[in-house]
């Protein structure tokens, strides 16, 4: 004989009160002794050092090395376009090649 | 909260408050799924798994509810470790077991159950089926089943996916459901 969906349902429904009707054992003082003793034989812990706090911890130490990279790389990027645009001006007004073939044009 | 705090900060005393405190509460969590032999041990394991883990405790669900789930998770790892050096304790299951089996088929299951007497081959056949099972599905089917906890709520306790609960869900259910068939036809 097989058991048929409500069957099923009835034997789950009485298995789920079985499931909560059990005796809990009485621990005693001796079994939170042992639990301690235990503890205490792992010794005091240390807060767990994550990622986040490591990372925040490097980063604080790294800001003055960082603050100084920032300000010498932007001196020299500064320096660099000022050094660039001044070339290109250069190019322009002093382009003896145009100049030679528009005037040929003139003459 | 500032018990913890102290704990984590080095003062291994003030644990035992915690552990007075909870004792019961994870007794009782570790009874309904192992055998009463393995009780104590077990949370015993659990009190130092807990202490161990103390120092990622983030509060987020409180204290108790954390402790909860280390001492669910350690009973999983029980049944893992006991699922792979298990015997089948289908052979452990008498006709009482198959007479209480069709009692409860044909008559209200309650009578059934409180009839006197019948509490504990109700009790050794819920452990003999679970036994069937794998410790996933078994642990699954727990908590839906007879602690009726939500998918989600499930997902969170034993470290799964959502759909992998559903997916267990619907399997141990079948998986239960051939083995209590097993038992009804001897």
């Amino acid at each position: 004989m097989k058991l048929t969906h409500d069957d099923h349902e009835k034997v789950i429904n009485t298995l789920k009160t079985a499931y909560h009707d059990h005796d809990t054992p009485e621990v005693n003082g001796q079994w939170q002794q042992d639990v301690m003793r235990d503890i205490r034989r792992l010794g005091p812990l240390r807060p767990e050092v994550n990622g986040y706090t490591l990372y925040a911890q490097l980063l604080w130490r790294a800001v003055p090395v960082i603050s100084m990279l920032i300000l010498i790389v932007g001196g020299l990027v500064a320096n660099l376009d000022v050094m660039a645009e001044y070339e290109l001006g250069n190019l322009l007004i002093d382009d003896s090649v145009t100049t030679t073939t528009i005037d040929s044009f003139f003459m | 909260m500032e018990i913890v705090r102290r704990v984590v900060a080095g003062d291994v005393n003030a644990y035992e408050y915690l552990l007075t405190k909870y004792r019961e509460h994870i007794i009782h969590i570790v009874a309904k799924r192992l055998p009463h032999q393995y009780v104590e041990e077990t949370a015993h394991e659990v009190f130092v798994r807990a202490y161990q883990s103390l120092p990622g405790f983030t509060n987020r669900t409180g204290f108790k509810s954390w402790l909860s789930t280390i001492a669910v998770r350690t009973c999983h790892d029980f049944w893992r470790k006991k699922y792979r050096s298990r015997e089948l304790p289908i052979s452990s299951l008498s006709e009482n077991h198959q007479e209480w089996l069709q009692q409860v088929v044909a008559t209200d299951s309650a009578q059934a159950l409180t009839e006197k007497g019948r509490q504990q081959e109700a009790k050794e056949l819920l452990h003999g089926a679970l036994e069937q099972l794998s410790p996933d599905d078994r642990m699954v089917l727990e908590a839906v089943y007879f602690e009726e906890r939500s998918g989600r709520e499930t997902a969170e306790l034993l470290g799964l996916s959502i759909a992998n609960v559903k997916v267990r869900t619907f399997r141990a259910r079948n998986k239960l459901k051939k083995v209590l068939n097993r038992i009804m036809e001897g």
